[in-house]
């Protein structure tokens, strides 16, 4: 058996692991032998005790004390007479209910309050919808009218230039003649000619003649709603040179006598002569 | 042990009165304060007395070792049997808990006993201190941990301890001569019971 001293027990804080139980069993057994014959080493074990059961006493009584005062108005309540207990149950309503129907009544106003937002909310979003739903409608013909726009565009476009030259009687041999640009004209070129208002003739009749050899002659033919003989080549038909295009009117017993004669020039380069339709 | 075993009654109580608080603080300890402790207390008395006027013991020395052996295993061997004997939780204990408590003495002491801690953590003054007890007589955590946690050496935490017992126990010669008194008589009525049981 080895002594213990008071200065190793001290150190070691025996007394209070002890009292604990946290003292190994082989140790624990050297200190009950110490202390069975050590009256400091017991007195501080006492001591240890005690106040442990103190504190304990001391923590249970103010938890009991808690409850005591929690219980106690309830106590006190039930030594009250029957009208001073609907009396205090009463004054205890109004001070908890009024508070409780005030933030009732505040409650209700604001969930209508709430409901009312949220119905505002729903039919902006419904306009929003609709909206939106209108929107992809009017895109959608939007759309249609662009693709029917974009297949009608190339139809539209067909007609080309028609260039027409207008043919005019040469008085003298100095006067100018008319002048066709076959690299500024399109595919076709039309020859117009004013008959004049006097001569009243059923038809009349044209010849085209390029130094002396008769190219074209057309006979029939009516004035349009200006007065004027239109005849329409193709461009192709003309080279470059002197040409000139005679021009007759033909009477109702089929004799023909002549208006007279309009010569032109073609200058520059065509795609090339082509017989005519 | 002549004395005893001769036997001289007078040398028995005087082996009770010497070591009579130090088996009943060990066998609160291994009983956890509950009452079986006075029988344990009277049955460790006798059983030594026995083997001392049997000449069992022969050197004085041990005879401290040898209570607190004898003390000790009787507590085991209560335990062991309560525990085989147990066929419900720990109900019984709780009755005779409850007993304690309701015990008009034992509640009794055990307010005076309340209000001077209560007194004792007052006049620490000490925040700390006062944190220190309640966690550690209350909390029952671990020593090294409560030390640790307030930067406190092991004998620093000790000394903490033993300033608030050594004013627990002012208070209590100051303001409890009596109960001491009190508490002097049980172990006399008890060294009375067992005598008359060792007589009969």
């Amino acid at each position: 058996m080895t002594t213990l001293d008071h200065a190793y027990i001290a150190d070691h804080g025996l007394v209070e692991l002890y009292h604990q139980g946290l003292l190994p069993p082989d140790e624990e057994a050297r200190f009950e032998e110490h202390f069975v014959a050590c009256p400091e080493c017991t007195e501080q074990l006492e001591l240890a005790r005690g106040f442990q059961r103190g504190v304990k006493s001391m923590v249970a009584e103010d938890v009991t004390r808690a409850t005591l005062i929690q219980t106690g108005l309830f106590a006190w309540l039930a030594r009250r007479g029957r009208l001073a207990q609907w009396g205090l149950a009463l004054a205890a309503l109004l001070i908890l209910g009024l508070p409780a129907l005030w933030f009732a009544s505040e409650g209700r106003s604001l969930r209508q309050t709430v409901a009312v937002v949220q119905e505002r909310w729903q039919s902006r979003d419904r306009d929003a919808a609709d909206l939106q739903k209108r929107l992809a409608e009017n895109e959608a013909q939007r759309r249609e009218l662009e693709s029917k726009l974009a297949q009608a565009k190339p139809s539209e476009v067909s007609p080309g230039f028609l260039p027409v030259v207008l043919l005019t009687a040469v008085r003298g041999p100095g006067e100018p003649a008319a002048t066709i640009d076959l690299s500024r004209t399109g595919d076709l070129v039309a020859l117009a000619v004013d008959p004049g208002a006097d001569a009243h003739f059923a038809s009349y009749r044209v010849t085209l003649t390029r130094a002396g050899a008769t190219l074209f002659r057309q006979a029939g033919l009516q004035p349009n709603a200006l007065e004027t003989l239109m005849v329409t080549f193709p461009t192709s038909f003309f080279t470059p040179g002197e040409y000139r295009l005679r021009l007759e009117g033909v009477k109702p017993g089929g004799e023909a006598s002549e208006i007279g004669g309009y010569p032109f020039r073609v200058v520059g380069k065509g795609p090339g002569r082509t017989s005519l339709p | 042990m002549a004395r005893i075993q001769a036997g001289d009654r007078r040398a028995e109580e005087r082996v009770i009165e010497l070591y009579g608080r130090s088996v009943a603080v060990l066998l609160d300890r291994h009983t956890n304060g509950r009452p079986e402790a006075q029988d344990l207390f009277q049955d460790t008395f006798r059983l030594v007395l026995e083997k001392l006027r049997r000449g069992e013991l022969r050197e004085p020395a041990k005879l401290p070792g040898f209570l607190a052996q004898i003390a000790r295993s009787l507590a085991i061997e209560h335990y062991r049997k309560a525990t085989r004997r147990k066929t419900d939780t720990d109900s019984e204990a709780i009755g005779e808990a409850v007993a304690i408590s309701a015990s008009p003495l034992s509640a009794l002491l055990e307010s005076e006993n309340a209000a001077l801690v209560r007194r004792v953590i007052r006049e620490l003054g000490n925040e700390r201190d006062r944190e220190i007890l309640l966690r550690f007589y209350i909390a029952e955590e671990d020593k090294d941990r409560i030390a640790a946690d307030h930067g406190l050496t092991s004998l620093q935490f000790n000394r903490v301890l033993h300033r608030a017992r050594q004013r627990y126990k002012e208070l209590f010669l100051e303001r409890t001569g009596g109960a001491a008194l009190m508490a002097g008589a049980i172990i006399l009525i008890l060294i009375t019971l067992w005598r008359g049981r060792a007589g009969g």
